[in-house]
């Protein structure tokens, strides 16, 4: 839950906006989803020249069954990677385990919510808070998606990873349309907007894409004013 | 087993299937669960370790035998004189090798290393699954773990358009 809290020595301080406001994908990233052929790891080659390839690399040299690995570092072995000849074998009955397994999924955009497709399991396990801090704990450091750019008319977002498939495209994230806006903070992967036509304050998660809206207290109205976003837990 | 020299003292562990391992105790105390029965002195005599079996627990054994600090591993290559990097390569190329088994014997490793709280081996375990199944579609991923799915339609749908970002 996101909420605001008035900045300290905010007096004076107008367009305090950064040009660069910067987005983790700290807390937001493990949300349900499912998708007919969905990986857990996109396969949408969007490198510099920002074609989207979808690739199904079938000829992968390392697996000779069936390769799909996309990861050089992956090092699955000959043996342990055989999804097709092999009889499937199930997981011990026990959350425990298949716990310890989820937390080593990659630490990317994607891989939460695409697993948490996987099954009604995999999603409550996914999206259990306990979970989800071992998980960040496990992985040390969000990776940095991009930032917004505060241009005189527009905000876009410009994305700084790379390469593929972590790289997410521009315009995928927006914070919304605004006649007159400015940037006022960004903070555990929110970015405060303060929008002067309807003089509120706007908390936009690009992430889920969800906007909570707040109206600016009469008292602030007269005079500018610096504001933070903070949420009551990172994870 | 072979008998050890004298000063190394040795934990025996026993399977649910009847086995005996003879282990020195700094191979064993490589297990949390087994070091914290042995500080509690609950380790005089064998160690009984439930719901692993021969198999399972010899090949856990050889993995804590590869990774006990020091010296007193086995092979050539805990020696002074290997730098500590290549140590790590050679330590890094041998669970590569370890970890070629068929994925029931994966599964079962990583139920021991969960129990037996050993974390590189369930780093190891674990990661190697994740990593087997990253790149499948979900469809391969029940097959592979043979989950089902239990969404209905409508949620699935529901489910896709609350993170309709993640799959564009």
């Amino acid at each position: 839950m996101s909420h605001l809290q008035r900045g300290e020595g905010g007096a004076g301080r107008r367009c305090t906006a950064r040009l660069r406001y910067q987005i983790h994908a700290s807390d937001e990233g493990s949300g349900p989803a499912r998708s007919r052929t969905t990986r857990l790891r996109p396969q949408i080659n969007t490198h510099e020249d920002g074609a989207g390839v979808t690739c199904n690399r079938r000829s992968g040299k390392r697996h000779h069954r069936r390769g799909k690995g996309l990861r050089p570092q992956n090092h699955a072995s000959e043996e342990g990677d055989d999804t097709s000849l092999e009889p499937p074998a199930s997981l011990p009955d026990s959350e425990d385990m298949l716990r310890e397994i989820l937390l080593r999924l990659p630490l990317d955009l994607y891989s939460l919510p695409r697993a948490s497709a996987v099954c009604k399991q995999w999603r409550g396990i996914l999206a259990d808070p306990k979970f989800l801090r071992r998980f960040y704990t496990h992985h040390r450091k969000p990776p940095l998606l991009g930032f917004f750019h505060c241009g005189s008319t527009q905000t876009p977002f410009m994305p700084v990873l790379a390469p593929a498939p972590d790289r997410i495209t521009p315009g995928r994230f927006s914070l919304g349309h605004y006649s007159n806006r400015i940037l006022i903070d960004s903070r555990h992967g929110r970015v405060l907007v303060k929008d002067l036509q309807h003089q509120e304050v706007v908390v936009c998660d690009p992430i889920t894409s969800k906007h909570h809206r707040v109206p600016i207290p009469p008292e602030f109205n007269e005079c500018f004013f610096n504001a933070t976003v903070l949420c009551a837990a990172s994870n | 087993m072979a008998t050890r020299e004298a000063g190394k003292k040795m934990i025996m562990l026993k399977s649910p299937d009847g086995m005996e391992f003879e282990v020195e105790e700094a191979v064993a105390m490589e297990s949390q669960t087994i070091r914290k029965m042995i500080e509690d002195d609950c380790a005089d005599t064998a160690i009984l370790i439930p719901n692993i079996n021969s198999k399972i627990l010899s090949r856990v054994i050889e993995y804590c035998n590869k990774h006990v600090p020091t010296t007193g591993a086995t092979g050539a290559a805990a020696s002074d004189t290997v730098a500590p990097a290549a140590l790590a390569e050679d330590l890094k190329i041998w669970d590569a090798e370890f970890i070629k088994v068929n994925r029931a014997t994966r599964f079962d490793l990583i139920q021991a290393a969960s129990y037996l709280n050993i974390k590189g081996l369930l780093d190891l375990t674990s990661q190697t699954t994740i990593d087997t199944i990253s790149d499948n579609s979900l469809e391969e991923i029940r097959s592979f773990l043979s989950t089902k799915n239990d969404y209905l339609p409508e949620e699935e749908q529901t489910i896709r358009r609350e993170n309709q970002w993640a799959f564009q």
